[in-house]
């Protein structure tokens, strides 16, 4: 593969001749262990996952009969599909205009010429390093009923004590408060980031003009904060739909279903006897579902997004 | 497989949302600071979040120290007496805590490396070749990041499963092989990079590879660094593919040990905190000494088109 | 692996249990004896919706005369009259009297509890006697409802042979040797296991085993109660988690027994029926 590229002069003959040159051959011989690699585990998959979802499918046993789109239609019928449906829902509603307002906030207050502005910055960012098992055991024993921090500080200011993970009603907000811990130094990093891309000149013509730090915010460092804002908002709920490891490793979808979500009933149905041996293939078909619902909440997202956010030149 | 969905997501957004990153101070007006406080009142704000931030880590390993009897005491000892700093190898010992870092850090640093390797060989090709197909590929690679994790994870199970690597640790490698987030940001490095140099090689008689390994990848020091701590976080802590791939204890990675761990001595609530404490401590290191780049990685994503 | 109910002997047990009220007067009794704040309960009960679960559901369904399947396996019957009196007793523990300490996480908290005095009763099986080495405690058989019997669940653990590689004639061979009374008996006598076959449970063994394992003589005595077992059949997974989630329902007060178990039995049937 050493070969020296000599590129055919202008106006050779042949497209076969062109097409050979080490040209066209490096170039694949460069990308195609990568694109082979993605090809095989994402592409490949995502095309027989479609396959599977027409199937009454199971992962131990190589007989998959087909039946059409009954695994589609069934979905309609199912309460517990309903119900994480339902639960994604109120997640995500929960999760991201939280972590994201919280996150601007901070922001500002991270992009401060003050002293110890490392140590807060690092303050804020490091929950991202922290795995969502170790975060979980770490909220599991904060939310100690009996003997955590929480109820030992509420109590302080007069607050009953809470169930959190335990109670049918606490449990949702309790993942969220633990999710949003873990993701605002991430959001903030990107607020930051944003933030210092506000052009100094625009800011400072404005102040020459007489706007108050106010108005200034408000009508120049906003807008500008608009893509990196859209930009949150997709990625958050993107992923606030597929919420998982905490579900699994704390609630297991309960109290009582209240933290069932779609990824973790997929996982049930898939990769855990409790819904039959069989379901493998009805998992895939709510799998499916669940990408066109991100793919067109992205989709809206942007849309209207784009007609919001300003972009500078 | 590596669930990422939201670095995946960001690849394909950055390129819609591609604005360039101008230099600049910060978003707002700067005054001159107030005279009858010695220091910012900002600290009033963020000294109360930084705390509310780190109370739980704190809390954490203040647990790690106690004795058992400590740990079901209410109200809660934030300050025990003497620290038992033998919880730690108690906790070390009781579970094979060596095998699952040994597990995880093999797994990483494959993955880590062969990421490297894959992702600027292809990123190259893409950056820097002109080759019949190459948009169509691009094109393709970038769509994948836009697929969610609960699509492809029973599909990719079948296929890890046919090759035999189920509760083996090539099943966590394999499939992370080249993660398509690399490639992108590795391509979109390459681009910037100026090409006389290369060219200058090239005319000399070099061959591409040597023109990357010689001249390109030196000079990416810093996108590879970012890529290579990212990925490093990913893999370190990801749970659910190895959740579905690995059964035998002595396969597990570490988050895998982590829970097990968790389920057998939740009730010494003071080993489990250590327990707790020794596998996040190679992360948060990581994070501190090389902050700069996990703050870059993670900006470039919102940011760079 | 007979359920026992092991005691806190600082109480003076001299009750002998005679029916499922007076378990639940004793809880209430125990609670108020000790003077517990909300923190010490009487009796502590799983409620992570796995088979554990269905598990301590199916012992008082037996002692209430209930089954959990019909003779065929194709209907659903715990939702007889005996099921509903099994399952609004523990209504009434749980939700009325509040002396039940329910365990969403069931990772063993349960035995932590009640090794530090926490908890009054705890139903368990012989596994669980190591885990209380802080606390003087009696063992005691389950009480029953009146009409009722002493049943109780023993639950041995599956054993699969593959038919898919032609050795299925040694497998069957070997199983057959496996849980022949002499090896039951030696399993038992090494490892504290319960014996699977009623001959191994003579009255010399018992002696043996007692000595061997302190507190398991009891439990090894009452496999004679353990007169039903649950269904072995393919979906027995699913059926387990419908009933389980029927009793957490009950359990956390957001629904009565009746309709519970009715609503449990009617998507049991749609499992069993192939759907």
């Amino acid at each position: 593969m050493a070969a020296v590229a000599a590129r055919p002069p202008r106006g050779a003959p042949g497209f076969a001749r062109r097409a050979l040159t080490s040209d066209h051959l490096a170039g694949w011989l460069f990308v195609l262990p990568a694109v082979f690699l993605v090809a095989l585990f994402s592409i490949f998959p995502i095309i027989w996952g479609f396959i599977l979802s027409l199937q009454k499918a199971s992962l131990i046993s190589p007989n998959r009969p087909f039946v059409g789109i009954d695994n589609y239609t069934h979905i309609a019928s199912d309460p517990v599909a309903r119900q994480a449906a339902t639960n994604a829902v109120i997640y995500t509603c929960l999760f991201v205009p939280t972590s994201i307002i919280i996150a601007l906030f901070l922001a500002i207050a991270l992009n401060q010429k003050i002293r110890l502005i490392r140590f807060y910055r690092l303050a804020v960012f490091i929950p991202v390093a922290v795995s969502t098992i170790a975060t979980g055991v770490m909220f599991m024993w904060v939310f100690d009923a009996n003997f955590g921090l929480a109820n030992w500080a509420l109590g302080g200011v007069g607050l009953g004590p809470f169930g959190w993970f335990d109670s049918p009603s606490g449990a949702m907000p309790s993942l969220v408060i633990m999710t949003v811990w873990g993701w605002l130094g991430f959001d903030a990093i990107i607020y930051l980031a944003a933030l210092q891309g506000v052009p100094h000149e625009l800011v400072e013509a404005a102040a020459v003009d007489g706007a108050s730090r106010w108005t200034i915010f408000r009508n120049v460092t906003l807008p500008l904060l608009g893509p990196a804002t859209l930009l949150l908002v997709v990625w958050s709920t993107i992923s606030a739909v597929q919420l998982f490891d905490e579900v699994f490793f704390i609630t297991r979808g309960g109290p009582l279903g209240h933290t069932n979500v779609p990824v973790f009933y997929i996982y049930r149905l898939a990769f855990t006897s409790q819904y039959g041996f069989s379901a493998a293939g009805y998992a895939a078909a709510l799998a499916y579902v669940l990408f066109v619902v991100i793919l067109i909440l992205t989709l809206v997202q942007f849309w209207m997004g784009n007609r919001v956010v300003h972009y500078s030149s | 497989m590596s669930v990422q969905p939201d670095v995946r997501a960001m690849g394909a957004i950055t390129a819609a949302t591609a604005r360039p990153a101008l230099p600049g101070e910060t978003g707002m007006v700067e005054k001159p600071r107030a005279r009858w406080l010695p220091f910012s009142p900002w600290h009033f704000v963020l000294m109360p979040v930084a705390i509310i931030m780190l109370v739980p880590l704190l809390w954490v390993v203040m647990t790690s120290l106690e004795t058992l009897a400590q740990t079901q005491h209410f109200p809660p000892i934030l300050w025990p007496g003497s620290f038992q700093w033998s919880n730690y190898p108690r906790a070390w010992s009781s579970v094979p805590f060596d095998t699952w870092f040994i597990n995880t850090i093999i797994v990483t640093t494959t993955v880590v490396v062969s990421n490297l390797l894959f992702c600027s060989l292809a990123a190259y090709g893409f950056a820097r070749i002109r080759f019949f197909g190459k948009s169509v590929a691009y094109f393709f690679l970038l769509a994948t990041l836009m697929i969610p994790v609960q699509v492809v994870i029973i599909p990719t199970f079948l296929i890890v499963k046919q090759m035999h690597l189920i509760d083996t640790l090539g099943a966590l490698i394999v499939p992370n092989l080249a993660n398509v987030f690399g490639i992108f940001l590795l391509t979109q490095f390459f681009r910037t990079l100026p090409i006389e140099l290369e060219e200058a090689a090239r005319i000399d008689g070099a061959s591409r590879l040597k023109v990357l390994f010689r001249i390109v990848l030196p000079l990416s020091l810093p996108a590879l660094a970012t890529l290579a701590v990212i990925q490093f976080l990913w893999t370190w802590n990801d749970f659910l593919w190895p959740l579905v791939t690995i059964y035998k204890e002595s396969a597990f990675t570490l988050q895998l040990g982590l829970m097990s761990f968790q389920g057998s001595h939740v009730n010494d609530t003071n080993l489990l905190m250590a327990g707790n404490v020794m596998s996040m401590l190679p992360m948060l290191i990581l994070f501190i000494a090389a902050q700069r780049y996990f703050v870059r990685g993670i900006a470039t994503q919102g940011l760079k088109g | 692996m007979a359920w026992m109910v092991a005691v806190v002997a600082t109480l003076t047990m001299t009750v002998s249990f005679v029916d499922r009220a007076a378990l639940s007067v004793l809880a209430v009794e125990v609670i108020k004896d000790l003077g517990m704040s909300k923190q010490q309960y009487g009796w502590a009960f799983p409620i992570d919706g796995s088979e554990d679960t269905t598990w301590h559901y199916d012992a008082m369904l037996w002692e209430a005369g209930g089954d959990i399947l019909n003779a065929d396996n194709t209907q659903a019957a715990f939702n007889s009259d005996a099921g509903v009196q099994a399952l609004t007793a523990l209504q009434q523990m749980a939700v009325t009297d509040k002396s039940v300490f329910l365990d969403q996480q069931n990772t063993g908290k349960i035995d932590t509890l009640f090794n530090s005095g926490k908890i009054g009763m705890h139903v368990t099986g012989p596994w669980a006697l190591s885990g209380y080495p802080d606390i003087n405690y009696g063992v005691q058989i389950m009480p029953e409802f009146p009409g009722g019997s002493h049943a109780t669940i023993a639950g041995p653990d599956m054993w699969v042979m593959f038919d898919n590689n032609g050795h299925g004639e040694a497998a069957w061979q070997f199983m057959q040797w496996l849980t022949a009374a002499e090896q039951v008996k030696a399993d038992a006598m090494e490892s504290g296991h319960l014996p699977i076959r009623n001959s191994v449970v003579t009255p010399s063994f018992l002696k043996a085993f007692d000595q061997k394992f302190p507190g398991e003589g009891l439990f090894a005595q009452n496999l004679t109660n353990v007169t039903k077992a649950r269904p072995v059949i393919t979906s027995y997974d699913q059926i387990s988690r419908i009933m389980a989630e029927a009793v957490v329902k009950v359990m956390l007060g957001q629904g009565d027994p009746k309709s519970s178990l009715d609503d449990a039995a009617n998507q049991v049937n749609q499992v069993l029926a192939g759907g």
